[in-house]
């Protein structure tokens, strides 16, 4: 007999169907990290940015 | 934000010592180097060697650094034990990805007594990542049945997630979003992590002990190897590791290495400063961070938390890839998650010393590549050279002929090896004097197996440069080879997988040695020793997949398998069938007072 037969076996199927044991619920934040510098906008981009309205709308 | 706590003087001579030995080594095998090129003439090629050697040579010097400021034993220092008063809340993180479900959780069963052995207070969550139905539905079988035989209702958890976002990170992440309020501590383990509960409780106290640690890190031992390859990495992880990471904790100081598992962290610490936001871009150099524990390791320093490395403390096992295989796969993903630090080498406010250390991490993939550029640029230049000029001055009445430089050249070859060579030498006659070889079976079978170990890391490093040179071309060239599971209790491989695996390095070694032997023969003697290796490739990987040379590579753990090894080897085989899984198994360990 496999060990996954063996387990599986053993455990029963009705064990399956039980809830799962969630681990306690108490939130802690966890702020994103900056680990990029903000890159500058290319300047072709801010140029056609410029000379296009519709863009910058 | 704190500002990142500033290195002691100690941590500061020690770095700068082993930065001036590198420099100086690299620097006389440059000069040997163009000492022997320049008796042809220079040209471009001289100058690709030259810069190649500088590079390669100080990285090998930093090694040998490593090893040497790791020599000197540590001073023995009265390990703390836990504070009194109320226990510290801890958990221990078993972040599991398709794993074969059954060695998992008897790893975790074993752990769960030796931890109430210990007389620890700690909870256990196993958070799954499981992608498939069937696995999931596996390790759902495998939880029930460890609640069943350790009663860890309330105390052992189990929870999978649908999303996979950021991968074990982002598990671990998710878990201390959720529930990282309840803990003051978490021990993070990987699936075939396995810890004593004594080495949980003197890390607990360790972090009671000092407020300002974030993080400390172990030196896990590896276990459980079989295959010759298995029992060589065993053997020189257990054996050498020791004195490396001893001076890798020298040279760090308190912004030391995390590296993933087998570490206590302070909760809140880890929660305030190491969640990893995506990189920008498609990986593999955007997208989530791969290598995160070296990133959260940086973070925590640079928000002002020590980072520390102790392999001092016993107790904590994991276990190696059985065969290069397994090993170059495994290799494949680091390289990826390295050289994804490129990205990360200018990222705000990280100590200096933390971007040093992702230089060293992108270095040791780059290496290999440098190294085989170095022999390619030395083939060039030897073709390119132009034929001795016996009469440089007209009317001269005797041949000048060019002066040997056989000798520069054998010094470099001799200086080389030996970087590689004398901390193994220095790591020996410090175990046998110390008498920690007897553990490794006595000084003579220590001895036997460091020189088998030598021999053959220099047979299989030629196939590692292979392998870890396409890893970092693949990368470059944007092929993103993603983070599968590992493919624990892989081993022997068959002659045929050898082929399949090493064929292409077989027909670049052939091709290498035609070549060379067609246009440069005079250098086909000094490329043998990596080209032959490479043409016998598909017969290395299979024949070190084997459990042969069982005469060499003794470890103490072999003889002698700390309690929880023996404990988790006992569950298995009762979950396996083999043995009867009551009584309890007759392990017998030091026991503690509960807190």
């Amino acid at each position: 007999m496999s060990a996954h037969e063996n387990v599986t076996g053993q455990a029963g199927i009705d064990a399956v169907e039980a809830p799962f044991w969630a681990p306690p619920e108490a939130p802690l934040d966890m702020p994103h990290q900056v680990l990029e510098r903000a890159r500058p906008v290319p300047f072709l981009d801010r140029l056609w940015q410029a000379l296009t309205p519709r863009a910058r709308a | 934000m704190a500002k990142p706590l500033p290195p002691d003087w100690r941590t500061v001579a020690t770095r700068t010592l082993a930065l001036t030995l590198s420099l100086v080594a690299a620097l006389a095998a440059t000069v040997l180097l163009i000492e022997a090129a320049v008796q042809d003439g220079r040209d471009l090629w001289d100058v690709v060697r030259s810069g190649l050697i500088f590079v390669s040579t100080a990285w090998l010097a930093w090694g040998a650094a490593l090893a040497f400021t790791g020599l000197a034993p540590a001073r023995p220092v009265a390990a703390p034990d836990l504070a009194a008063g109320p226990a510290p809340r801890t958990v221990v993180l078993v972040p599991i990805c398709n794993e074969d479900p059954v060695t998992t959780f008897a790893r975790i069963a074993a752990m769960d007594q030796s931890i109430r052995a210990a007389g620890v207070e700690a909870d256990i969550a196993i958070l799954s990542d499981t992608r498939d139905a069937g696995g999931a539905l596996r390790e759902r079988h495998a939880y029930v049945r460890l609640l069943q035989i350790t009663g860890g209702t309330g105390r052992i958890f189990y929870r999978r997630r649908n999303d996979n976002r950021g991968r074990k990170a982002g598990n671990v992440e998710d878990f201390i979003r959720r529930s990282g309020g309840a803990y003051d501590y978490a021990v993070i383990l990987d699936a075939d992590s396995l810890m004593e509960g004594s080495a949980i409780r003197t890390m607990i106290a360790r972090m009671q002990a000092d407020p300002k640690l974030g993080l400390l890190q172990t030196l896990p031992r590896i276990i459980g190897a079989q295959s010759l390859f298995g029992r060589a990495v065993q053997f020189a992880a257990a054996f050498h590791g020791p004195v490396f990471t001893r001076g890798l904790a020298r040279m760090q100081g308190q912004t030391g290495p995390f590296w993933g598992h087998n570490a206590i962290v302070r909760m809140r610490a880890f929660a305030e400063s190491c969640a990893l936001p995506e990189l920008s871009g498609k990986p593999p150099f955007g997208g989530h961070i791969l290598s995160h524990d070296y990133v959260e390791a940086a973070l925590l320093a640079r928000a002002g938390w020590a980072v520390r490395v102790d392999p001092a403390i016993e107790g904590s096992f994991e276990e190696g890839p059985e065969n290069i295989l397994s090993f170059a796969r495994r290799d494949r993903r680091w390289a990826q998650g390295n050289l994804q630090h490129i990205r990360l080498l200018l990222a705000p406010g990280l100590p200096m010393w933390s971007r040093f250390v992702f230089l060293q991490g992108i270095f040791a993939y780059l290496v290999s590549v440098l190294w085989g550029a170095f022999m390619i640029a030395s083939i060039v230049a030897t073709i390119k050279a132009p034929p001795p000029d016996y009469f440089p001055e007209p009317h001269l009445l005797f041949p000048v002929f060019p002066s040997d430089r056989t000798k520069e050249i054998t010094t470099l070859v001799f200086g080389i090896a030996g970087l590689l060579i004398l901390p193994k030498v220095a790591i020996l006659t410090g175990a046998i004097l110390s008498g920690r070889a007897r553990g490794f079976g006595g000084g003579l079978k220590a001895g036997l197996s460091v020189l088998v170990e030598i021999a053959l890391t220099s047979i299989i490093a030629p196939l590692m440069l292979m392998y870890q040179s396409r890893a970092v071309m693949q990368v470059f060239a944007g092929r993103d080879g993603g983070w599968p599971a590992n493919q624990r209790g892989e081993g022997s491989l068959t002659l045929g997988q050898g082929v399949q695996a090493g064929l292409w390095i077989s027909a670049v070694g052939v091709a290498a040695l035609v070549l060379v032997a067609r246009v440069a023969p005079e250098l086909t003697l000094w490329l043998t020793p990596v080209c032959l290796p490479m043409v016998a490739a598909p017969l290395i990987i299979a024949l070190t997949s084997r459990a042969i040379g069982r005469s060499v590579f003794a470890v103490p753990d072999e003889a002698a398998p700390a309690p929880v090894v023996r404990r988790y080897h006992a569950i298995l085989a009762a979950w396996s069938g083999t043995a009867p899984a009551a009584p309890e198994p007759p392990i017998r360990e030091a026991g503690h007072a509960p807190v």
